[in-house]
């Protein structure tokens, strides 16, 4: 789909990130200057405080990884950041396009990535006058892309893999041992 | 004189003539008397060898059998069948009976796929044809005793006739089925079957086939044999095969169904 923003003198860019984070809740914020309703669905405006790394457009799927960095979190609140199962967690990116004169939405937010988070680090900020820091929390997300390429799926003929799905399953137990059995077929007793 | 004595007279005449040839040095009397002493040695030695020739055995040679090797392997991957192919399987299975003459295989070919997403059915399975050292099985009326083989010219083989015996399963232990066109109402379960399995060797969502071979070395019925099985999976459309290899938990992708807009 493709948009004519040639009429406009300058534009706004903003994500929109929907993370689920497991056995929490599930966080939306943005980077765009005001709250913003998705589908029913608010998105907190961080704005300066959280940036999207860059990210290549492409045709096909691709299995590229996307960073997330939320800056400005006090120290005393990262203890709350590692309790959080974080990695693993579901990520939505989306991304919408918005007039900058009115603040008003050329294309609505659509979606730009998804994908889970893959890993995180946090970076302290000391600030030596003011005696106090701040730490941003960088989250690295990797694409379904990505992760389907990885995944390892079925079942091979060993008692391990059986047993992965059907625990009480006993058929393929002897197949370790008859993998170099010989028998004496019609030898006589 | 009466014709009897010219008889006797004749007689003695001829058995002079032939004293007087071999008693005589003329080249042809040396020949003959070559080919004589030739003829006695030869009956001589013969006679020898006859008396010295040992008595041969009168009971049967014992047949040792045969020495098989299962090819079972555990990093074997069970495959995904959509629509028909004709596939080999992979033995997951084999035992040989305490009289060493009946062995069963246990040839596992696919995982069981799962609902239809056109039409909300669970998949079902046909067993077309079973092949047996690339020859047609034709069962006998339970579906399941081989009765003969057809070869790619049509000639019929009635070698394996009584002799193998094939029980086909389209999704678990419990599943069985026969191949098509052949109809049986009392098909038991893989545990009833196969010898040490009970009603945990589940097979759960596997296609399997158990071959029972009987040995006999005259009819050929004494190694393991190629088997291929065509099979047809009632999921053979591409929107059903894409959205099951997507969605399934166990060998697909494991995409959450939500995620996937169907319509």
């Amino acid at each position: 789909m493709s948009y004519n923003l040639s009429g406009y003198s300058a534009i706004w860019t903003a994500f929109f990130v929907q993370i689920n984070v497991q056995d929490y809740q599930i966080l939306r914020f943005s980077n765009f200057y005001k709250p913003y309703t998705i589908a029913g669905q608010s998105y907190a405006s961080l704005g300066s405080l959280m940036s999207v790394g860059d990210t290549v457009s492409e045709l096909r799927l691709s299995d590229q990884e996307l960073t997330i960095t939320l800056s400005g979190i006090l120290s005393s609140n990262i203890n709350s950041v590692l309790s959080y199962k974080m990695k693993g967690s579901p990520v939505m990116v989306r991304r919408g396009l918005f007039n900058a004169n009115t603040g008003v939405a050329i294309v609505e937010p659509i979606g730009k990535f998804i994908g889970l988070v893959n890993n995180f680090s946090l970076n302290e900020e000391y600030n030596v006058v003011d005696k106090n820091s701040s730490v941003s929390v960088v989250l690295t997300c990797a694409s379904i892309v990505g992760l389907l390429q990885t995944k390892v799926a079925g079942r091979r003929t060993n008692p391990t893999d059986e047993k992965l799905y059907y625990p009480n399953d006993l058929s393929m137990d002897r197949v370790p041992n008859l993998s170099s059995a010989n028998f004496n077929f019609g030898a006589p007793t | 004189m009466s014709w009897f004595d010219d008889l006797v007279d004749t007689g003695k005449s001829l058995i002079g003539g032939a004293v007087d040839f071999f008693t005589g040095n003329s080249l042809g009397s040396n020949i003959a008397k070559t080919a004589l002493l030739g003829l006695t040695v030869n009956r001589v030695n013969n006679s020898i060898q006859k008396n010295n020739t040992p008595t041969p055995n009168t009971a049967p040679a014992v047949d040792p059998g045969v020495r098989l090797q299962s090819d079972a392997n555990t990093q074997n991957k069970i495959p995904v069948l959509y629509g028909n192919a004709t596939m080999g399987g992979i033995q997951t299975d084999a035992v040989l009976t305490d009289d060493q003459t009946t062995m069963y295989f246990v040839y596992t070919f696919a995982e069981k796929t799962g609902t239809l997403l056109s039409t909300s059915a669970a998949s079902t399975y046909v067993f077309n044809d079973v092949f047996f050292n690339d020859n047609r099985v034709i069962f006998q009326n339970d579906g399941i005793t081989a009765a003969y083989m057809i070869d790619r010219e049509g000639n019929q083989d009635v070698s394996i006739a009584n002799l193998v015996q094939i029980y086909c399963y389209a999704g678990s232990s419990t599943s069985p089925q026969v191949p098509e066109y052949y109809t049986n109402a009392s098909l038991s379960p893989a545990y009833s079957i196969m010898p040490g399995w009970t009603s945990a060797h589940t097979m759960d969502n596997l296609l399997f086939a158990i071959v029972k071979m009987t040995y006999n070395k005259d009819k050929n019925v004494n190694r393991v044999p190629t088997l291929k099985f065509s099979i047809t999976n009632s999921m053979s459309l591409p929107g059903d095969c894409i959205y099951d290899y997507m969605t399934n938990a166990r060998y697909g992708c494991d995409i959450p169904a939500t995620d996937i807009l169907t319509v």
